[in-house]
């Protein structure tokens, strides 16, 4: 399995902290990144999570829904979530104003695996929205890019303008992240890459496979390819991780809603060894 | 430019890196390079295609035709890559246009010497059609993923 987290949550796993909505980024059409800070203070000190982990929001009167984080983990002045609408919760949330209030449980879920690519090759592989859960592990490792071997990102869309943070992107070439983009369709004046991101990883020139980490997120057809290509290329399917996605309510392990296989997605998971859940990829109904 | 020259980039290629360095040679023997400029078609669609294009270096936009839509990039090829296929396999007609997005060098075989080449040596020509097929089922499993629509139905 992928590093757990340290991380059950900060106190108690069942209480809601309260969040005021500080700032919201409109991403792409459907997607925003919601800023937050806790209204607590003494909570807002004490909160830390690890790249790849999610919090459960609570919308008063409306439900909860996982959403991963998607800020830098050091720093812990905001706390951003990047969110796709796409139920009754993400819908009213994106009617919320700056300003409005409501609740936050976590974090919650395994991590990716940072300490353990060090001295390695990183390729983080993502699709769409799949690079929200990344960011963190993205902005981890920039913050400590001594510590890692090249640093790559792979990262498509259906279209170009569902590339997220690509005003970001400057700057993480800056310090040190080779990025490549893809697009399955081209539209817009889209100028780059054409095809699906697995091929980015078959094209990749790989200094030493055996020592290459990939971090994978994206939809889990993307994934199985991307893992396909990666085993391929002579990378180790114990340096493979996913990030799963499942239907979670409790986020820990007790009402199985989030069973996949053996594996808790909120518990076990949502970051996981590829070779931890190859087999029931593959299982029609999982 | 020699055939030393394209030897030695033969056996960078992913293409042709894996076969044996006699057949290498013996491609090395019949091929030419060239350079291509930014917007230089290799392949245009619906004509008449004599050459496969092996990618050094460089990007090439593959396009097709949709009436009421125009040009529509479907891939883009790079480094490593084959262009043109159509010239060895098919009935010579381009099915996309092929055009550098930048500086390209390219490896050529005219399909003649090529397939005379496959034809006279059976051995060069098993594998060079074996990599030809791995290749097409490459571009095969892309083509199914982005008939797929991965992205389509994602949620946050």
């Amino acid at each position: 399995m992928s590093s757990t987290s340290t991380g059950l949550p900060n106190l108690d796993p069942w209480l809601a902290y309260t969040v005021r909505i500080a700032a919201v980024t409109h991403e792409i059409d459907d997607v925003s990144t919601y800023h937050l800070k806790f209204t607590d203070q003494a909570v807002a000190d004490t909160f830390s999570f690890q790249p790849g982990q999610f919090n459960m929001l609570y919308l008063p009167g409306v439900g909860e829904a996982a959403i991963s984080i998607s800020s830098d983990p050091a720093k812990h002045a905001m706390l951003d979530h990047t969110v796709r609408i796409a139920g009754n919760v993400t819908r009213t949330l994106a009617n919320l104003e700056v300003g409005a209030t409501f609740g936050l449980r976590g974090p919650f879920g395994s991590a990716w695996p940072v300490d353990a690519c060090c001295d390695r090759d990183v390729i983080i592989v993502t699709g769409g929205i799949g690079l929200a859960p990344l960011r963190p592990a993205i902005y981890e490792l920039l913050n400590r890019a001594s510590e890692f071997g090249q640093l790559t990102l792979l990262y498509g869309a259906r279209e170009s303008a569902g590339l997220l943070y690509t005003g970001e992107f400057d700057e993480w070439r800056s310090r040190g992240l080779d990025i490549h983009t893809t697009v399955d369709r081209a539209s817009g004046g889209w100028t780059g890459n054409v095809g699906v991101v697995p091929q980015l990883l078959d094209r990749l020139p790989l200094n030493d496979p055996q020592n290459t980490t990939v971090l994978c997120c994206g939809p889990e057809v993307m994934m199985w390819y991307t893992a396909r290509s990666a085993l391929g290329r002579g990378i180790p399917q114990e340096r493979v991780y996913v990030s799963l996605e499942r239907n979670m309510n409790c986020a820990i392990g007790l009402c199985g809603h989030c069973q996949f296989g053996p594996t808790f997605v909120c518990k076990d998971g949502p970051v996981v060894r590829y070779d931890c859940v190859a087999d029931f990829l593959r299982v029609e109904g999982f | 430019m020699s055939q030393a020259s394209i030897t030695e980039q033969l056996a960078t290629l992913n293409f042709t890196q894996d076969l044996p360095e006699s057949v290498r040679d013996a491609l090395a023997k019949i091929a030419s390079e060239r350079t291509l400029a930014p917007g230089d078609v290799a392949c245009r669609e619906g004509q008449s295609t004599k050459e496969l294009f092996l990618i050094v270096s460089g990007h090439v936009g593959l396009d097709m035709f949709v009436p009421g839509r125009g040009q529509v990039r479907i891939l883009t090829l790079r480094s490593g890559e084959v262009l043109s296929w159509s010239a060895i396999v098919g009935n010579h007609g381009a099915t996309a246009t092929g055009t550098a997005l930048d500086k390209t060098h390219v490896i050529v075989f005219h399909d003649d010497d090529l397939t005379r080449l496959c034809q006279t040596n059976h051995h060069v020509g098993y594998l060079v059609m074996r990599e030809l097929a791995k290749a097409i089922s490459r571009r095969l499993v892309s083509t199914r993923l982005q008939l797929l629509d991965l992205f389509a139905t994602e949620k946050a």
